[in-house]
């Protein structure tokens, strides 16, 4: 029997969701209507033809249980991901706003399961589909289908147990970037797989061991109707150690003091990094030697930058270095590696650094009006901050290259810094513009959120326009076949970027100091990322 | 176990310690609010006012000491406190997903009221509150005053027996405040206890009958406002004189 707080808790979550994907009105909401009809369609879809094919006894036993137990693993994968990236989206409820509630901690562990099964929707379609389709297969016997149930189980208490581990880890400074990137890793994995394996052999990857001692091994040989005691123990064994797990950490959380967990580190931090940020004051004359120290400072303290660029020195070489020891790979991606590495890291630090320079310290933006300092200043000084972490990032990509005895020449890295030099003042240029125009609230402190909104769409224009001169200095090497040709117009283009970097400066300065009203109107509002 | 006592103090605390790092942020607290009270809790930015209240709400464990509220005592009887206490915590404990009315509602639902009667209290109190009832503005998009006012109505809906306030009239409109005070005045004849938490010392002194003051986590004045006015001084010139740290602006010669 549901209690009525246990009610009332899913009706808030249930709210939540709405509240937060109909929240913009009109036609946004017809889309979120349509992409979320779409999305359980698409699952309900699989369901079906799930509960079709396991309800024949021939597709069950010719296309269905060989790759059973591969699509259950898939399942645990999916049950286990989704739910964390949903709660650092802020879809999730956070129990610990529930403690003020006189809710008993046996209820609220039972709350907090509920809530894991509301999170994974997807999997609930799908055994669903696949437990009806065994119980109508006549070849099936009726206790097996049961078995569904110690799986979905498992996975519900796995999935509540990692949730408030990693709820905890990231309230933790550092931690918390780790944890973050090494999540994001997780979802680019399989793409390195795909392009990395030959064709088929990902499934053959699922397929990892054949023991029924493993969870969806067990399941798959039990849910079929063939019963083994080695199986049955391995559902109830790891079921029942999920249980402890989920339990252990549930009680753990909601002792877990955040405010503690930050002052532990906080308090170590020290002012190491100080000569670091006064740097600028010594070559910079103010307010830019100021204005430099101050964007230094609150990149390097913002969660989301660090993460940024750590992606940046890393997702390069992770994404593309398969590609280059695999035998065959192409010569052009051997001698351009480094250069396609430092675009790529280039577009992952685009969003800070170039497209929504005014976003993140809103606060600070909105003072920028009202003190008596040129716009220009404010945004150049941001752009020499971003051309150091740029250098920065190439910096330790080609050293981590060396490092790695990848095949990396004098010539290919002059290369790379020549062509991110050139990419980098047109991404100014057009980041200025941008930020001055297309302003978004962003919070520092979200690790991890997908940035949306129509810049979007002009990002998706401007990268291939702006790439064009680059793409004219290779056109030179291909056509005359000469190096010379390659750095003549690589040349000219620093000169036409500079330019249009200067042009492009003064009219976003004039631009934002124009629209100023709009700007800090629309950085005031917390709607989207703030409210977590 | 602690059997509720009406004689009992609405709050009661011994010796209570949080300590972060090693270093204490509420050290060695002992207190006594008595039932029917308005109890202003005062100290400067970073003297323990919000850990210590958060304590009391049980969010988080004290590393030692004691702490009973109305008769129980915390944590042994957490959930019969709970039952019997308001609470208008800082904001982080609002849900910005929801419209002001669907968090009343699913307050009152919280400490079992019917949906029904969760569903009209909720409406009401967003009248009372000044808050349209039929707003879709979501709690991420109000003002701070407006996320005060909706805590507070929240707090209301189960007409509890005390409320523990934390900084209820930060940012909040002189309209807004005035709304609040009236409210809380009236639960106060009523026989209601509240213990708040609050930087603008006027309110204070209008409204409360006893007055606590915390420097560095530990408690350094503890009267009823009637004793504190017998001289001339106002709580603000207590305030500055216990905390001790009144720098005037010539001690600075560039500022002279």
């Amino acid at each position: 029997m549901i209690s009525g707080q246990t009610r009332a808790i899913l009706w808030v979550q249930w709210r939540s969701l709405m509240n937060f994907g109909f929240r913009r009105g009109g036609v946004s909401n017809i889309f979120t209507g349509i992409f979320m009809l779409l999305w359980y369609g698409i699952w309900g879809f699989f369901a079906w033809a799930l509960s079709v094919a396991a309800a024949d006894p021939q597709a069950l036993r010719i296309t269905l249980a060989p790759e059973l137990a591969s699509g259950l693993l898939l399942m645990i994968l999916y049950w286990q991901i989704v739910p964390v990236l949903m709660a650092s989206s802020g879809l999730s409820l956070d129990l610990s706003r529930l403690l003020i509630y006189p809710i008993p901690h046996a209820q609220l562990f039972r709350m907090e399961l509920l809530l894991r099964m509301s999170t994974a929707v997807e999997m609930l379609l799908i055994s669903a589909g696949l437990f009806v389709g065994l119980m109508r297969n006549p070849t099936v016997p009726k206790w097996a289908p049961l078995f569904l149930f110690g799986f979905v189980l498992f996975n519900v208490l796995l999935s509540a147990g990692i949730r408030d581990l990693l709820v905890r880890l990231m309230a933790r400074r550092g931690i918390r970037e780790v944890m973050v990137f090494l999540l994001v890793l997780i979802t680019v994995l399989p793409q390195a797989l795909m392009m990395t394996q030959p064709r088929g052999s990902m499934l053959t990857a699922f397929r990892i061991g054949k023991a029924s001692w493993l969870p969806w091994m067990a399941t798959a040989r039990l849910i079929t109707g063939h019963f083994e005691v080695v199986a049955l123990a391995s559902l109830a064994v790891t079921t029942m150690l999920a249980a402890w797990f989920a339990r252990a950490q549930f009680e753990r959380s909601l002792r877990f003091d955040v405010a503690a967990a930050g002052t532990s580190t906080a308090a170590q931090r020290g002012s190491k990094l100080e000569v670091f940020y006064r740097l600028p004051d010594r070559f910079l004359p103010d307010p830019l030697g100021a204005l430099v120290s101050k964007e230094l400072r609150f990149l390097s303290r913002a969660p989301r930058f660090r993460l940024l660029l750590l992606m940046g020195c890393s997702f390069g070489l992770i994404i593309w270095l398969p590609l280059l020891m695999r035998t065959g790979a192409p010569g052009a991606m051997r001698s351009n590696y480094l250069t396609i590495v430092s675009t790529y890291s280039l577009m992952l630090l685009g969003e800070v650094l170039f497209w929504n320079q005014l976003g993140m310290d809103r606060a600070a933006a909105q003072t920028y009006f009202v003190t008596p300092v040129r716009f220009a200043t404010v945004l150049f000084a941001k752009n020499i901050v971003a051309v150091f972490f740029i250098v920065l990032e190439l910096s330790f990509v080609a050293v981590a290259c060396l490092l790695l005895r990848l095949p990396l020449t004098a010539r290919e890295a002059s290369e790379a810094f020549g062509v991110t030099a050139v990419l980098t003042v047109m991404l100014l240029g057009a980041g200025n513009m941008m930020s001055a125009r297309y302003p978004r609230p962003v919070d520092p402190a979200k690790s991890w959120r997908n940035s949306a909104g129509r810049s979007q769409a002009w990002l998706l224009a401007l990268y291939p326009v702006l790439s064009v001169p680059v793409l004219l200095a290779y056109g030179a090497r291909y056509a005359f076949a000469s190096d010379l040709a390659f750095w003549c117009v690589i040349g000219v283009d620093l000169l036409l970027a500079a330019v249009f970097y200067w042009v492009a400066l003064e009219s976003a300065a004039e631009t934002a100091v124009d629209r100023r009203e709009e700007i800090v109107q629309l950085l005031s509002n917390a709607q989207t990322p703030v409210a977590g | 176990m602690k059997v509720m006592q009406s004689t009992s103090p609405a709050v009661a605390v011994r010796d209570l310690r949080k300590n972060y790092a090693g270093k204490a942020a509420v050290d060695g607290l002992t207190l006594s609010v008595p039932r029917g009270c308005f109890y202003g809790f005062l100290g400067p930015n970073g003297a323990g006012k919000t850990t210590t209240i958060r304590m009391l709400m049980g969010l988080i464990p004290p590393t030692s000491g004691e702490i009973e509220i109305l008769g129980y005592s915390l944590p042994a009887q957490d959930q019969e406190i709970k039952r019997s206490i308001g609470l208008v915590p800082d904001e982080s404990l609002l849900f910005d997903h929801l419209t002001g009315s669907e968090f009343i509602e699913f307050t009152g639902r919280m400490y079992r009221l019917e949906r029904q009667t969760a569903r009209e209290r909720a409406r009401e109190l967003m009248d009372l509150f000044e808050l349209d009832p039929a707003s879709r503005k979501l709690i991420g998009e109000y003002s701070k005053g407006m996320r005060k006012r909706v805590a507070m109505a929240a707090a209301l809906i189960h007409r509890p027996q005390l409320f523990l306030m934390d900084e209820p009239f930060e940012g909040v409109d002189a309209m807004g405040a005035r709304l609040m005070k009236d409210i809380l005045l009236d639960q106060v004849r009523q026989g209601i206890t509240i213990f708040l938490t609050s930087h603008v010392l006027e309110v204070v002194e209008r409204l409360c009958d006893r007055v606590a003051i915390i420097h560095h986590g530990r408690l350094v004045v503890e009267s009823s406002m009637a004793e504190l006015r017998t001289g001339s001084e106002t709580l603000e010139d207590i305030f500055v004189r216990v905390i001790g740290s009144a720098h005037g602006a010539e001690s600075l010669e560039w500022l002279s």
